[in-house]
């Protein structure tokens, strides 16, 4: 117990000095950014005149050109997922045409206008199953 | 060119590949109809199956994106190496896919346990 106490004694004592070394630091930091602002002056004399900017200037470079040139970035990166066909997208409903892989080349027809020999011989035996999702 | 109306080239071409390979490992015909059922979706696959070249040789799967409905039809020669039983599974297999939304991975999944499950083993102890 005697120890345990002689160690929090020691944490006290490092977080007393800790939080004196912020205090200093800040106070000095507080001290040198705040003192220049007293002394601060008027352009000097010799240096040449400010140009005037007009705010139709100012608006033109600080937003107009920063947005037109997002915008044409913007365009450029979305251009190719633009140009290419994704297809058939996960949890898109199906608008499309059916179509058939493997299927006879006359398509769904082929399967409209089926002989009655055609469906037996197809019958017989046939196997398979059905499910839905 | 606008989403949505049916598969890009890509996806296409995927699919025929899965065909292809799934004929060249079982040496059965496969066929794949993804779209709308003309009537009820059964009898539809079974004439769609019938109008095949070679029926008996052939698997028909045909899918539903819209009516969310799966059929897959065997010939009877097929029938012989691909029981019910694992086309059912296949079909599983297919239906957890789609339910994902992910509708050229099902069907090429369900071609590809197909093939497998209509795989002949190979005779290791010849007769001659």
């Amino acid at each position: 117990m005697a120890i345990l106490s002689r160690v929090k004694n020691h944490e006290d004592q490092s977080r007393k000095l800790l939080r004196r070394a912020v205090l200093a630091l800040s106070a000095a930091l507080v001290a040198v950014v705040a003192l220049p602002a007293v002394a601060s002056a008027d352009t000097p004399a010799a240096w040449a005149d400010d140009p005037h900017v007009s705010g139709l200037e100012f608006l033109l470079v600080l937003v107009l050109i920063p947005v037109g040139l997002a915008l044409v970035i913007g365009l450029f990166a979305a251009i190719p997922s633009m140009i290419h066909d994704r297809g058939y997208e996960p949890g898109q409903s199906w608008r499309a045409e059916a179509e058939w892989f493997g299927g006879p080349r006359k398509g769904v027809e082929a399967a409209d206008d089926l002989a009655p020999e055609q469906i037996e011989a197809a019958e017989s035996g046939r196997g398979g199953t059905s499910g839905e999702w | 060119m606008a989403n949505g109306e049916g598969f890009s080239s890509d996806q296409r071409y995927e699919i025929d590949r899965a065909i292809r390979a799934a004929e060249t490992v079982c040496r059965y015909e496969f066929s794949v109809y993804v779209g709308a059922a003309d009537g009820e979706a059964g009898p539809f696959a079974q004439r769609l199956h019938a109008s095949l070249i070679a029926p008996a040789r052939s698997v028909l799967i045909m899918v539903d994106p819209a009516a969310r409905l799966l059929e897959i039809v065997t010939g009877s020669v097929v029938r012989r190496d691909l029981p019910d039983d694992s086309v059912r599974l296949a079909a599983v297999a297919m239906e957890a896919a789609f339910a994902h939304g992910d509708l050229v991975g099902g069907i090429k999944r369900g071609l590809v346990q197909l093939a497998d499950a209509a795989r002949k083993p190979a005779t290791l102890h010849a007769a001659n």
